[in-house]
């Protein structure tokens, strides 16, 4: 075991090595750079060549690093945990990062624990009771689920509680936007201000945990040993819930495992829509401004998360199925 | 077209009371808080709570004192301004504020080696004095009208923490993310980065305690959660209300806690051709020939569902030189515009494309050119795809060709475009110097904004007698260069030195319950934004003392 972790990791290092490189040489060679002049008419040659050696783009008399040597420099100092400094807000990217890092945690794994709160027991109830009215609504409503995009719900969800429900007491006073000053540090506040965006990204998770726990359930309900645990005499809820869900619940652990990362990276359109800043919303921005350390900063977090998580599915995976061995 | 504001009207100011919290949308974060290095509109809205103006505008744009006690006095030659200041100005250190702050920030901004974004040009500046602690005195190289509204209304820093400052390091200074000292109506209290930022009232602000106790600029940069977050009284001023289109301003409109007003701004969209010799537009005729096939009205209206306003001339309506009789306007007249055409020696071919002889040497020129036009600007787009199906009538084949801001003005710049779309923000004066006089040709000089080409030494002539004309009296100023300004108009709408599209027209909303909030004429409110008039943040108040 210790050796298949110590092996996953040395590949996940090797891997995160040539996904710094791509997106790396992917920045520099895209068309427009983070400096136009068009911008500033009059701005001093002095200024233009300062920011462009601050981005590690050029010495300091203004001559141009070749890319490879620019890679070359940005590897040496991310290898001492430095990002470099945002280029539009003139502060560490890791400063940036950590600022956000814990609203897109809040927000996208407050909407995970409600998906699979909500999912999994609407999953394993639809499979449970097959074909019962239950069974046929939730599967329906599953597919709305999936049918629609979380930032078209967000938007419904602001058009709905920001101006039919407006005098309504179904409007519950639902904020519109992000978090407010309070922050975590109100958390009644926060509460309140985390239900339509949380809602419009754990609806769509719902219709797919339930859709996936129902599928998964079915398969193993029809399998012998479940047949063999109920001739033995065993109560329906012990065979359920005790022999079926556990080997019903794997496929989920995988679903899980891919949309942890996506919390680091944030949800860009729903961020967006509910002005929650989170590192989704810095990573449009940065995309736009041409940010380069920020946008190479947030693609190696969440590179980062998807290795470290894809191991912590796998090494999940031998817990629940004693039947795995590494 | 203006719509007139609706809702109620200002109360009375013996209703006027203390506290409350103002919360408005901010349609994205800002990247500083140094008012040197700010560029954006956002900024700029942050700053206006924070630093005062030393001139700012009335609410019919009119240049009026803010720190400044009264009007500066002029030399008989135009030469010499004296501004003196109100000896009330405290920075919120409580240190006065004085001809030293005065002298330190003009010093700062015209430091070449200033790294910003913001094009600070005080080229027309010969000297400045200081004449005793609250005078400052002004010398010119020449008169220069524009002086006093691109110059002399704009922000005033503490010397105390940008006297000495590094200007080609001013981004990394501790103020540019906590500005501790500052003088405006509010105190700067935090910034959350993505989130808002957070100010409180300053008590000892020299115009007179602000009457909210709070304010929040709330990043929202959907722009129809913005307008939902208005509707919903999540905020209370929504100064960018317009981006959220047609149906996000009736919406509010329709609302009954909500007050809009919709008006002409200081900024419009042309359609710049490139006039240089060998270029398709490079004859004046094939100008007035796009301009006689085109039906600006209808452009206008599909494009901007009524957030513009047809435009002929580059005053916009907003501005005090603006005179609709002074420009040349091109009714729609398709036989016009193929007879302009041939006399300009285009000929259609059998393929319905324009040919000439070729200028640039041997065999033929076929009318084929790009429209550039900005990615992710709709307006621009669609009205880049009207003029092109439009034009086809006369032989033109126009492509629009949406392209990312990143590099959208690198080849303008080299004058290697056949035509672009592009917005310009206006300031207070109406000095049209850097898109039109000929000294501004870029890339023939380093500096301007005249991608076009044109060059005309009688337009040049009256640009330079307009922004030489100094009177006693703005007011005096300002009816002798309107004059002048009525000639220009004329050349540049007639000689068709750009093809002006539209004039913005944008919108505000308010919540019903603040108070104080007055349109000008024609229901404007932009000396509310940017920082065009710090002091109206002061003046606003919670009806409800919320």
């Amino acid at each position: 075991m210790t050796f298949y972790v110590v092996r996953r990791l040395a590949i996940g290092v090797f891997l995160l090595f040539l996904m710094s490189a791509m997106f790396f040489t992917l920045t520099r060679v895209t068309p427009g750079a983070p400096i136009s002049v068009g911008e500033n008419p009059r701005i001093h040659q002095s200024v233009i060549i300062l920011r462009l050696h601050r981005l590690g783009l050029t010495d300091e008399k203004g001559n141009p690093y070749p890319i490879p040597q620019q890679y070359v420099l940005y590897m040496g100092a991310l290898l001492h945990g430095d990002l470099g400094d945002s280029y539009v807000y003139n502060r560490p990217v890791t400063t940036l990062l950590m600022q956000r890092l814990p609203n897109s945690i809040l927000l996208l794994g407050a909407a995970l624990l409600v998906a699979l709160a909500i999912g999994i027991p609407l999953g394993i109830f639809a499979a449970t009771h097959q074909y019962s009215k239950t069974d046929m609504t939730t599967s329906l409503l599953s597919y709305v689920g999936v049918s629609i995009p979380s930032f078209v719900l967000g938007l419904y969800l602001l058009i709905i509680f920001g101006a039919f429900l407006k005098q309504s007491p179904l409007h519950w006073g639902f904020p519109l936007f992000g978090m407010h000053s309070g922050g975590v540090d109100d958390p009644v506040d926060l509460l309140y201000h985390m239900v339509l965006p949380v809602t419009s990204l754990a609806i769509l998770q719902i219709a797919i945990f339930s859709r996936f726990m129902r599928a998964s359930m079915l398969e193993v309900l029809h399998q012998d040993y479940i047949r063999t645990a109920r001739a033995k005499g065993l109560s329906i809820e012990k065979v359920n819930y005790k022999h079926a869900l556990r080997n019903a619940i794997l496929p989920i652990i995988t679903l899980v495992a891919i949309a942890i990362p996506q919390i680091v990276n944030g949800a860009i359109i729903t961020e967006g829509i509910f002005s929650w800043p989170g590192t989704g919303q810095l990573a449009f921005q940065a995309v736009v401004d041409r940010d380069y350390p920020v946008i190479l900063g947030v693609v190696m977090l969440v590179a980062a998360g998807t290795v470290l998580f894809n191991l912590i599915a796998d090494v999940t995976y031998g817990v629940a199925d004693p039947r795995i061995r590494y | 077209m203006l719509v007139s504001a609706c809702g109620t009207s200002a109360p009375s100011t013996s209703e006027v009371k203390n506290g409350g919290t103002l919360i408005f949308a901010l349609d994205s974060d800002a990247t500083t808080l140094n008012p040197f290095v700010m560029s954006t509109v956002p900024e700029f809205r942050a700053l206006s709570f924070m630093y005062p103006n030393l001139y700012s505008a009335d609410k019919n744009l009119n240049v009026i004192p803010d720190l400044a006690d009264g009007m500066p006095s002029v030399s008989s030659d135009g030469t010499v301004w004296t501004v003196k200041l109100k000896k009330t100005g405290k920075w919120s250190d409580g240190t006065p504020m004085t001809a030293d702050d005065v002298l330190a920030t003009q010093k700062l901004q015209a430091d070449p080696t200033l790294d910003t974004d913001y094009s600070y040009d005080w080229s027309p500046l010969k000297t400045i004095e200081k004449v005793d602690t609250y005078t400052v005195r002004y010398t010119l190289n020449a008169p220069f009208a524009p002086f006093l509204a691109v110059n002399l209304a704009g922000y005033i820093a503490p010397a105390s923490v940008f006297g000495k400052v590094d200007a080609a390091k001013i981004r990394n200074m501790p103020a540019s993310t906590n500005p501790t000292v500052t003088g405006g109506p509010y105190k700067f209290d935090k910034w959350v980065p993505g989130q808002e930022i957070d100010f409180s009232a300053n008590l000892s602000y020299y115009n007179g305690r602000p009457h909210y106790d709070k304010v929040v600029a709330k990043i929202i940069t959907d722009a129809t959660a913005a307008a939902n977050a208005l509707i919903n009284g999540d905020v209370s001023w929504h100064p960018s209300l317009g981006e959220a289109g047609a149906g996000g301003i009736s919406k509010a409109k329709a609302a009954s806690n909500v007050v809009v007003h919709t008006y002409e701004d200081l900024g419009y969209i042309d359609f710049r051709m490139n006039t240089r010799k060998g270029h398709i537009f490079d004859n004046v005729m094939t100008r007035q020939a796009l301009a006689s096939v085109l039906d600006k009205a209808s452009i206008v209206q599909a494009a901007t569902q009524g957030a513009g306003a047809p435009l002929w001339g580059d005053i916009v309506p907003a501005s005090w030189a603006y005179d609709a009789n002074s420009v040349v306007k091109y009714p729609l007249d398709v036989a016009k515009a193929k007879s302009l055409m041939q006399q300009a020696g285009w000929t259609i071919g059998a393929d319905g494309v324009a040919t000439r002889p070729n200028p640039n040497g041997g065999g033929t020129q076929k009318f084929v050119g790009k429209i550039r036009v900005r990615a992710g600007k709709p307006d621009r787009l669609k009205a880049a795809e009207i003029i092109s199906d439009q034009v086809k009538q006369i032989g033109m084949q126009l492509t629009p060709d949406p392209t990312d801001f990143k590099v959208f003005y690198k080849p303008i710049q080299q004058g290697n475009f056949d035509v672009f779309i592009a917005g310009f923000s206006l300031t207070l004066d109406p000095d049209d110097y850097s898109t039109a006089s000929s000294t501004q040709l870029q890339p023939e000089h380093h500096e301007g904004q005249n991608w076009t080409g044109y060059s005309n030494p009688q337009l040049d002539s009256l640009i330079s007698q307009e922004r030489a004309t100094v009177k006693s009296t703005d007011a005096a100023t300002k009816a002798a260069r309107k004059a002048i300004f009525n000639q220009i108009e004329k050349i540049i709408s007639g000689d068709l030195q750009t093809y002006m599209l539209w004039a913005d027209v944008s919108s505000m909303g308010w919540s019903s319950n603040v108070g104080n909030v007055a349109a000008g004429n024609g229901d404007n409110t932009i000396y509310y934004d940017v920082n065009n008039n710090p002091n109206s943040r002061a003046e606003w108040y919670s009806k409800n003392g919320k």
